[in-house]
C-alpha cells in the first residue's frame, strides 16, 4: 500500500485560485465528481463536516488542513493534493474558534478498510515532517508531486526499517 | 483485580484522526505499564451520550459542551507538535484514573 497509488494527476491540483472554502471545495468536488472519484453528495458532506468539525491543523511552520469525505460517498478511493496561490480562511481542529489561513490541503477520499487507515497514517507522518509540507508548496507541476510524495514515502520507510 | 479502564477517542467521523490519536494512546500505556484497558472510538455526534459509559474521553476536535467523564484534547497527536509534552500529560491522566479504580 503506497500513497503514491492513491494520489493521481487528476487528483493534484496546483496552484488554485479560490476567494473562500467554499469556492475551492466546490471546483475541486466538481472535478473529482467529473473523473468519477466521488458521488454527488460528496460536496454537501465536506462542507458540512468542515462547518461542525473543521480539519485546519497548525503545524510547526505551516497551516494545512485535511478536509475528509465520509465512505458513502466515495466511489474510488484517493488523496487529492491542493495548494492554493493565496491561503484561503478555515478553522483549527482543536479550536474552531481560531481562523487559520490555509495555504494546502490534503483531501481525503477514503473508503472503510485497515489498508486506508495505513494510508492516512501515513499522511499524518509526512505532514508531521516540515519539509515535506515546504517541498509540496514548492511544486510548479504535478510530476513534481508525484517524486516528493514517492521520496518522501521512501525515505519513511528506510527510516522505519531500521 | 481492578476494572478494566475504558477509554474513548473522538473526531469528526469516528474513523480518521481518531484512529491517529487512539495508536498513540495505545503506545503512552505500554510506556506507563498500563496494561488493563480498552479503547473504543466514535464521531463527535456520537460521544457525549457514549462518554457516559467510558472513564476518560480523548478528542481531536474541541468539545464546548458539558460531559460528566474527563475529557482531553489531543489534537497534538495528529499535528505532531510538543508531542512528549502531550504524551507525559496522557499518561499521567491514565496513571492516575488507574490508581483511583484500585
Amino acid at each position: 500500500m503506497q500513497l503514491t497509488d492513491y494520489v493521481k494527476k487528476d487528483t493534484i491540483f496546483l496552484n488554485c485560485q479560490a476567494q473562500s472554502r467554499a469556492e475551492l471545495f466546490s471546483k475541486v468536488a466538481d472535478k473529482l465528481l467529473n473523473e468519477g472519484y466521488v458521488k454527488k453528495g460528496f460536496l454537501d458532506f465536506i462542507n458540512h463536516r468542515e462547518d461542525n468539525y473543521p480539519t485546519g491543523l497548525q503545524l510547526q511552520n505551516h497551516t494545512v488542513a485535511i478536509p475528509h469525505g465520509d465512505p458513502q460517498f466515495i466511489n474510488k478511493p484517493f488523496v487529492a493534493v491542493i495548494t492554493l496561490t493565496k491561503p484561503i480562511t478555515m478553522r483549527r481542529m482543536d479550536d474552531a474558534t481560531i481562523k487559520l489561513p490555509v495555504d494546502t490541503l490534503f483531501t481525503l477520499g477514503l473508503t472503510n478498510g485497515s489498508d486506508h487507515l495505513d494510508l492516512l497514517k501515513e499522511i499524518m507522518k509526512l505532514l508531521q515532517t516540515d519539509s515535506f509540507v515546504q517541498q509540496i508548496k514548492n511544486c510548479t507541476n504535478k510530476d513534481e508531486v508525484e517524486t516528493v510524495i514517492r521520496v518522501a514515502e521512501k525515505k519513511r520507510k528506510e527510516n522505519s526499517d531500521d | 483485580m481492578t476494572e478494566k479502564l475504558n477509554i474513548l477517542v473522538a473526531c469528526g467521523s469516528g474513523v480518521a484522526t481518531s484512529t491517529i490519536a487512539a495508536d498513540d494512546i495505545e503506545d503512552v500505556c505500554r510506556e506507563y505499564g498500563i496494561t488493563n484497558y480498552a479503547i473504543s472510538k466514535c464521531s463527535m455526534t456520537e460521544m457525549p451520550s457514549m462518554s457516559q459509559n467510558y472513564d476518560i474521553v480523548f478528542t481531536t476536535n474541541n468539545y464546548r459542551g458539558k460531559i460528566d467523564t474527563p475529557l482531553m484534547s489531543v489534537t497534538g497527536f495528529i499535528t505532531g507538535i510538543n508531542t512528549a509534552e502531550l504524551r507525559q500529560k496522557v499518561g499521567e491522566k491514565l496513571l492516575s484514573l488507574t490508581k483511583d479504580r484500585e
